[in-house]
């Protein structure tokens, strides 16, 4: 609470770095605004480019691919062409971000976290949620790659089988955000959308109860990501010199982790804050991309002013991007 | 029971509330749809006035559940007693366990693997490319997804 007072209003109540991060994402992922307001779907090239997180390819202001869509299209297609381009992706994303894309990068993710905010009593994490977390890979092996492939090759008809049954995005994201701009499309659902629409309720519910449910327990892309954990180049990284095997991170973490950065850790970093020993610390690598307060220390005034310097071109460059982005997409 | 807590209480009632009466409408709405269908199969299942019709009576339990939502957090700023984290149930570690809670710095293989795995990645991109994979993305993207918005 004293630390809470010495800090600024803003400090205080403001969006976090994460936040930020977050909607920045979901605008780019989201840029055709006109899309909303049309009820149409964007149909450049940039979709060919799939985006690192959970975003539906047909909500209205998607200018970018659904990696899992198109992973499942790959799948039903795969006895006709490999999807080596999908492979790509999904290495590069993996490599590179691992689960740092579920904590940074996903809209969905954010949206979820939101949920959590509303104020109810929360069901803390325990056994029973880290056995549920088994769950997404069942849904990957049965959703994601079992009903696209005996659609695919046995019946010779595409089934995206988890965008088809399960994924909330699909619904918030496609029926709901072109509906508004083109109420002709309501004549087309049916049993499938009340389906997915209740579904899509309880997800919801679920996340106002349980912090992140969907990512936790559902999300196959997570699942997949979380495959990664031990090779993604960036992510949460602890200083094994520093660390005291206290437990604070684990103890503290929402997530069902038993290790900080194993398959069930998102790298929010929000453990950093909790280390009493300061042995957390965001990574690309070797190169610090959030330093733990006591790195902060350690590297001197300087070098955190030319760190700040550094991040304030990169913000200049990612605004001018959206902005870009933005202005093609709508124009 | 703080006063918070039984905002918080009423708050998940009203959720739970309101996502059941969102989930009874639309049930509603596609059974209604389907007895007219049977009668007429050019009528539509869902119709804006059955959408306006299902969503009426949620509004007044979604303008509770926002006012509840303020009460709570007034509540909660006057009580003081909020906790910066929020301590989760952990796993009861087994006795005499000598787990680490970090996993280990990657390895000089490691690190050779990630590399061999990029280069693969960037080879992968390339060949989907070339065997129209990406092309078959982008086709699948540009138009909409009938599954995953819901249609038939």
């Amino acid at each position: 609470m004293n630390e809470t007072k010495s800090m600024t209003w803003w400090q205080a109540h403001g969006p976090s770095k994460r936040r930020i991060i977050q909607l920045y994402c979901a605008l780019l992922y989201n840029a055709q605004v006109k899309g909303f307001i049309r009820g149409e779907i964007y149909t450049g090239k940039s979709k060919m480019v799939c985006v690192p997180g959970l975003n539906c390819y047909s909500c209205p202001g998607a200018v970018g691919a659904c990696p899992l869509g198109a992973l499942q299209n790959a799948v039903a297609a795969s006895g006709r062409r490999v999807g080596f381009y999908i492979i790509g992706i999904f290495l590069l994303y993996g490599l590179i971000l691992g689960r740092t894309t579920c904590g940074w990068l996903c809209p969905m993710g954010m949206i979820q976290e939101l949920l959590h905010k509303i104020p109810t009593p929360k069901i803390k994490k325990g056994r029973i949620t880290r056995g549920l977390s088994y769950l997404k890979y069942f849904i990957l092996l049965i959703f994601v790659v079992a009903v696209p492939l005996w659609y695919g090759i046995v019946r010779r008809v595409p089934v995206p089988g988890f965008c088809k049954f399960i994924c909330p995005a699909g619904t918030f994201e496609g029926a709901i955000g072109i509906t508004p701009g083109d109420p002709g499309y309501l004549g087309s659902f049916g049993g499938l959308f009340t389906q997915k629409f209740v579904i899509m309720l309880f997800i919801g519910l679920a996340c106002i109860f349980c912090f992140r449910a969907f990512c936790r327990f559902l999300c196959p892309l997570g699942a997949i990501y979380g495959f990664f954990c031990k090779l993604a180049f960036v992510g949460v990284k602890v200083d094994i010199v520093r660390c005291t095997q206290c437990g604070t991170c684990v103890r503290n973490c929402k997530m069902d982790v038993k290790k900080v950065g194993d398959r069930e850790c998102i790298h929010c970093g929000e453990c950093m804050a909790g280390c009493p020993v300061n042995a957390i610390s965001m990574k690309a690598g070797d190169y610090i991309l959030i330093p733990s307060a006591g790195d902060r220390k350690a590297m001197g005034e300087e070098l955190v002013r030319k760190r700040k310097r550094v991040a304030a071109v990169f913000w200049v460059v990612a605004l001018g991007l959206l902005g870009l982005v933005l202005v093609f997409c709508n124009i | 029971m703080t006063r918070k807590n039984a905002f918080m209480w009423i708050e998940a009632g009203l959720c739970i509330l309101l996502v059941l009466i969102l989930s009874l409408g639309a049930i509603g709405i596609y059974h209604e749809g389907l007895a007219r269908k049977a009668e007429d199969p050019l009528t539509q299942i869902y119709t804006v006035e059955a959408v306006v019709k299902a969503i009426v009576p949620a509004i007044p339990v979604l303008i509770l559940a926002i006012i509840m939502a303020i009460a709570a957090f007034i509540a909660g700023k006057k009580d003081e007693k909020a906790s910066v984290v929020e301590k989760s149930g952990v796993f009861k570690r087994k006795k005499n366990s000598t787990d680490s809670y970090v996993l280990p710095a990657l390895s000089q293989k490691g690190k050779l693997l990630r590399r061999i795995l990029l280069a693969i990645a960037v080879i992968c991109l390339l060949a989907g490319v070339w065997n129209g994979s990406m092309t078959d993305v982008w086709n699948k993207a540009r138009m909409i997804c009938m599954e995953c918005i819901g249609m038939g």
